[in-house]
This record gives structure tokens, C-alpha cells and sequence, in this order.
């Protein structure tokens, strides 16, 4: 049986409500859970509200450009 | 590579996640959900990471050091290499990586070993890329922009379906 997975909204319209921010999105609903204006914040946030079955990700800045070459 | 649970059989598939918007546009890219765990147990949480058949390692934001407990400072494998138009020093640390189950919980992985590169600067948006070795070495992975998804099988996958080829010197 194939495993896979249908987020129910869209990743891009999430990250344009928090530019620059890091975001912990829930893997299943694809709903922002927590975000913060650093990951070492949403870190600490994610643990002390023992949030769980999220992903994190950075909302890019509007005004910044493709990245390519990345590794 | 070990399963630490009893995870859904593969293939696990995973739909291509947006990157963006900038300058008007989104891009699509081939991410998993993957998490790390340190020397102690402490695992991270979840992260988005960008698969890059382009690069040749694990690399990873410095903050996910931070969160599963180790210091890459301390670490004597360095190594340049060239991302995004510069040229940076990655130090690499022995970690445990887990893929994380489309559509699972935490506790649904697979979980393997293998050498993470943290950078001091982290410019991408997602905050780990899975590269050649240490992912692409572990498992068959297939992309497809067509499809907008990523399928991940066990990596002998590959030799089941195209048989075994001469390796190449």
C-alpha cells in the first residue's frame, strides 16, 4: 500500500502571513502551530508547549530572491 | 538503517512543499519531514528538508545542533564548501537522522546514522538539505515535478526495477 499525504492548505499562503519568521506548521493540516522571529524562540516555544507532529520551515522574505546552488 | 517502530511500508510519498512567496513567485520544491536525534536521545523537532541531489552531504542549520544537543565547534571534520555563491566551512558531527512518515506521527520513522554538516550561516528556507550521502545512498528516491511528489523506497528498490548495472569507475 502506498503511504502518502494531502496537505489541506497551501504551505505559501501560510509563510505570506509571517515574512522572515521560522514556523512550525502541522505536518497533517498544514496549519501554522507556533512561530517565532528565530528558530532558537520557536525551538524553546515548540518544547515548552510540548507541540509535536510539526515542521519547521522559515517564511522567506517577500523581497527575497531564489536561493540555487544550496549544497 | 533501523526502524525503531513498525512504520507504514513504502513507498511513502510526499507532496512537492512551496517555497515562497518571493518576488511574486513560489516555487516548488521535493521535501520531506525529517527529524534529528542527538548523542543522548534528544530529538529535534520536525524540519522540512529540501532533498538536493546537487549536494554530496547532510547539511544543517546551526540551531539544530543546538536543539539535539551537540556543538559542531567541537567537531575536527571541516570541510569548504561552496553554497549559494560563497564559500563556507561546514563541520561535521556522527548524528542520527529519522524520515519521518508521510502523514504520520513522530513515532512513525525510519531512522539511520550518518555525518550531518552544520554551517555557521544558514540562508535557505529549509532548515536541513539531504544530499547524496547520508540520504540519497540510503534509500531509492524518485522526484517528479510532473507529479508534484517525492516517492521514497527502500533503496534496493532501484536494482529491482532497472536490475544491477556495471559500476562505473
Amino acid at each position: 500500500m502506498t503511504r502518502s499525504v494531502t496537505q489541506a492548505r497551501s504551505l505559501a499562503s501560510v509563510l505570506s502571513e509571517v515574512p522572515g519568521c521560522w514556523v512550525a506548521v502541522d505536518r497533517t493540516t498544514g496549519e501554522p502551530v507556533e512561530a517565532a522571529a528565530s528558530p532558537y524562540e520557536l525551538a524553546q516555544r515548540l518544547r515548552s508547549r510540548q507541540i509535536r507532529n510539526v515542521a519547521v520551515v522559515r517564511a522567506p522574505d517577500p523581497s527575497e530572491p531564489e536561493l540555487v546552488g544550496l549544497g | 538503517m533501523s526502524d525503531w517502530v513498525d512504520p507504514p511500508a513504502f513507498p511513502w510519498l510526499y507532496p512537492y512543499i512551496d517555497d515562497g512567496p518571493r518576488l511574486d513567485q513560489v516555487v516548488q520544491r521535493p521535501v520531506v519531514p525529517t527529524a534529528l536525534v542527538g548523542p543522548s536521545n534528544e530529538v529535534g523537532d520536525g524540519l522540512y528538508a529540501l532533498v538536493d541531489s546537487g549536494c554530496s552531504h547532510v547539511l544543517a542549520a546551526p540551531w539544530v545542533a543546538d536543539a539535539v544537543g551537540v556543538d559542531p565547534g567541537r567537531s575536527d571534520r571541516t570541510l569548504r564548501l561552496g553554497i549559494g555563491g560563497s564559500t563556507v566551512s561546514v563541520r561535521f558531527v556522527d548524528l542520527r537522522v529519522r524520515l519521518l512518515a508521510p502523514g504520520g506521527t513522530d513515532d512513525e520513522f525510519v531512522e539511520w546514522s550518518t555525518e550531518v554538516g552544520f554551517l555557521d550561516e544558514w540562508r535557505p528556507t529549509f532548515p536541513m538539505i539531504l544530499g547524496q550521502r547520508g540520504f540519497l545512498d540510503e534509500f531509492t528516491v524518485t522526484t517528479s515535478q510532473f507529479a508534484r511528489m517525492t516517492a521514497v523506497e527502500a533503496r534496493e528498490e532501484f536494482d529491482h526495477r532497472f536490475g544491477v548495472p556495471p559500476a562505473q569507475g
